[in-house]
């Protein structure tokens, strides 16, 4: 069993680590393509570093060392639950090599656990950038112990436990709940929704604490990281030196996952089994046949195809829900300052504008991982009798048919609700639009630079594959250092929205030349 | 109707997969494409079908040029892959419908084609369900319906046989020998000689890459069968 375990859990955790991604191509390519994309972890890697050690730092010149610990063993938490819950079908199960493995002499617990463990050791090293950073400035501000830094450390492989089990067994209800329906991937997309609303919810609602009650502010900061992640509670107390809160946390996290696992693993042969059925009817008779368009019908399939991976849509549609979901949850927050824990906010929020909807704007580009997963039919939409262009034009178009008009509600309901000057309030659509645009084009260039057609499951193409990195993170930077060129320089806010204009615009036109130069044959032939 | 010349085609790495292939095949005839696993059969039928990329020769459809005029080639031609793969989140008949909508068939014709391939492959009731519920076989007519519903001048099939019922067979059989009656050229490449040998009029056999022989199948063979002279073409250098 031992060697059966290590050889699948080593296979699968290739499978974490962005599979096929380099596959067809040559040493030189090869290694070129790696060594970008390792820089790119790397430089994540880096800016995650530096913001929660830039974090820790705030928090110790406030006084609050030790809701450090807690608050981004909370952090690292949820984010994990988030990821792994999107992550779930397609992955842990349901995914292209579920059949093969099923009929290999493995224990169906084997399989299961190689999954969990290669997951397992994916989110100890996301959080590790989340944890050993803060530990590590609070040690050398003497806020801590080195017992207490050997502990920060350790706790790098406790933290991931619970989360993972927790987000594995949401996955598979919703799973065991939408294969019930004809109709399962929208069922599952729409129980992802609600789950994950519902952990943002219970995020936010935790830091809604009457702060007259507490006399300590350390106690009221960890009161609030229990109430979102109750295990934070023997975390926080191990940490502060109590020997036997932190065994409990680790007895706590150990059995907790485990249970889960193992539950998982019963069940995981019924539930592969119910995903795989369909529900047919086979009672069809020719009816009237609908012509269009080629541009419109490529469009159509597009969608079709976005809307048939659960992952796909719950990764790149939580953007433009969320941008509609913040601007009418503005109508019902009075203290925007008091939620957002950003003093000053409301007279700045004028100027901002724009740069909030961008940043909803900048995560939701659904063209990045389009190309890859074309995967095994990729020969039949390059056997089609249409340019290549006309195919990267449709998948453009579905992404903005979803981001746009999002963008034009939510900025619609924001102007509505902070009432800010009429150019900031076009700007704000302007720039999110464009940005918008930018990134759907710029999102099928990078994929057409990174294609992945040899996948066995789609959601590590979709939350794995280098162009979703470099897609996401890009945008991410890029409203960072917009947002903090407005906030730190003298540099006239407009002045730098004119350049986020022209950026968009060129950069817009250059990612669209390079993609029209690649025909999709040339990506096949690689 | 297809013209290859001098075509080669060599993957990275270094891999010569096919080395200056000719060929030529006219309207009406059924060329049989043969040769043992690897010889490069797979890859010619890629490159004509316009889903390879080659640097070396040219292949004409109709006297286009595959490389400087795909998308005008591809309207004319059909290919049919050795593995089914296609649009599994669609129902059987959005899929032909989205076809049918490429390559731009009028609306009437196209519920009048699909009625009767579907009926003649026997799925039409299977139409509304979509194509992850279709078995291997299943997938494999929906394809087929897929490529004689816009009555292409080239038909390109690799494998075109396998996973087809024996009945589903026969009716394949029947369609390209009808189709080359109304003007059709099919190239295909097959493993089972029988079946070539009843089928083709014209056959070319690969190996490693070059092309061992082509020609008119009755020339070619004699008095032999066609697995006698492959068995010995694929054994003599």
């Amino acid at each position: 069993m031992n060697s059966k375990f290590l050889s699948l859990t080593s296979v699968t955790l290739k499978g974490v680590w962005m599979s096929g991604q380099f596959s067809g191509t040559n040493k030189r390519q090869k290694n070129g393509k790696m060594a970008l994309i390792m820089g790119m972890m790397a430089l994540i890697g880096i800016i995650f570093i530096f913001y929660c050690g830039l974090f820790t730092f705030i928090y110790i010149q406030a006084g609050l060392a030790p809701s450090v610990m807690p608050m981004m063993m909370a952090v690292a938490s949820v984010f994990i639950l988030i990821t792994t819950l999107f992550k779930a079908s397609g992955f842990l199960f349901a995914s292209k090599d579920d059949d093969l493995l099923m009929s290999l002499p493995i224990k169906t617990t084997t399989i299961v656990l190689a999954k969990f463990v290669s997951l397992y050791i994916y989110e100890c090293a996301v959080t590790a950038v989340i944890i050993a950073p803060s530990v590590v400035v609070l040690k050398m501000y003497d806020c801590i112990g080195t017992v207490s830094l050997i502990l920060g450390i350790f706790s790098i492989f406790i933290i991931p436990m619970i989360p993972l089990a927790v987000a594995g067994l949401i996955g598979i209800f919703i799973a065991y709940i939408s294969a019930r329906f004809k109709y399962k991937n929208l069922a599952a997309i729409i129980l992802g929704m609600i789950f994950f609303i519902a952990i943002m919810y219970f995020s936010m609602t935790a830091s809604e604490i009457d702060a007259d009650v507490f006399t300590e502010m350390n106690d009221m900061m960890i009161s609030m990281v229990v109430g979102m992640y109750p295990p934070a509670m023997l975390f926080a107390r191990g940490m502060e030196g109590n020997a036997a809160a932190y065994v409990g946390f680790i007895a706590l996290s150990a059995v907790i996952a485990a249970v889960i696992v193992i539950v998982i693993a019963v069940n995981f042969k019924k539930i592969t089994t119910m995903i795989q059925s369909h529900h047919t009817r086979s009672r069809y008779r020719m009816e009237t046949l609908k012509t269009s368009g080629v541009l419109k019908s490529l469009v159509v399939k597009e969608f079709k195809q976005y809307f048939s991976i659960s992952s796909y849509v719950l990764n790149t549609a939580f953007g433009p829900v969320l941008m509609i979901i913040a601007a009418i949850a503005s109508f019902f927050v009075k203290d925007i300052e008091a939620v957002l824990n950003f003093p000053g906010i409301n007279s700045v929020i004028n100027v901002f504008l724009p740069i909030v909807v961008m940043f909803f704007a900048a995560l939701s580009s659904t063209t990045y991982p389009s190309i890859s997963l074309e995967g095994n039919h990729v020969w039949l939409t390059a056997s089609l009798p249409v340019r290549s262009e006309t195919i990267y034009k449709a998948k453009i178009i579905m992404n903005l048919c979803l981001t746009v008009p999002a963008i034009l509600i939510s900025s619609v309901l924001l102007s509505i609700r902070f009432r800010p000057d009429l150019l900031y309030a076009v700007l704000t659509v302007v720039i999110s639009v464009l940005c918008s645009i930018f990134m759907a084009v710029f999102g099928l260039t990078v994929n057409i630079k990174f294609p992945n057609f040899e996948w066995t499951n789609a959601a590590a193409v979709v939350k794995q594959g280098a162009s979703g990195m470099i897609c996401s993170f890009g945008g991410i930077i890029l409203v960072f250092i917009s947002g903090g060129i407005i906030l730190m320089t003298p540099l006239p806010p407009l002045a730098v929205y004119l350049v986020l204009v022209i950026l968009f615009i060129a950069g817009t036109f250059i990612s669209w030349r390079i993609a029209a130069k690649t025909p999709l044959i040339q990506l096949i032939s690689r | 109707m297809l013209c290859i010349k001098n075509f080669s085609k060599t993957y990275k790495g270094g891999k010569k997969a096919v080395s200056n292939l000719n060929l030529e095949i006219e309207a009406g005839d059924i060329y049989g494409f043969i040769g043992h696993n690897g010889a490069g059969k797979t890859t010619t039928i890629k490159a004509v079908a316009g889903i390879l990329d080659f640097e070396e020769g040219d292949i004409l459809i109709d006297g286009s040029s595959i490389k400087a005029q795909p998308v005008a080639c591809k309207q004319k031609l059909a290919y049919i892959p050795d593995n089914p793969d296609i649009y599994d989140y669609l129902t059987g008949i959005k899929y032909l419908n989205f076809i049918c909508d490429m390559y731009g068939v009028p609306a009437g014709q196209r519920e009048k084609e699909i009625k009767n391939y579907a009926d003649m492959f026997e799925i039409t009731q299977n139409l509304g369900d979509q194509i992850s519920s279709y078995s291997h076989g299943m997938k494999q007519k929906l394809v087929l319906i897929s490529a004689f519903i816009h009555h292409p001048k080239l038909l390109i099939l690799d494998e075109p046989f396998v996973g087809l019922d024996p009945k589903a067979s026969l009716m394949l059989k029947q369609l390209m020998k009808e189709a080359c009656q109304e003007g059709c050229a099919i190239f295909f490449s097959t493993h089972v000689l029988e079946v070539a040998q009843k089928l083709c009029n014209k056959i070319a056999i690969i190996k490693q890459g070059k092309l061992i022989v082509s020609g008119d199948i009755d020339k070619i063979l004699g008095d032999h069968s066609l697995e006698d002279v492959f068995m010995e073409v694929s054994e003599h250098e």
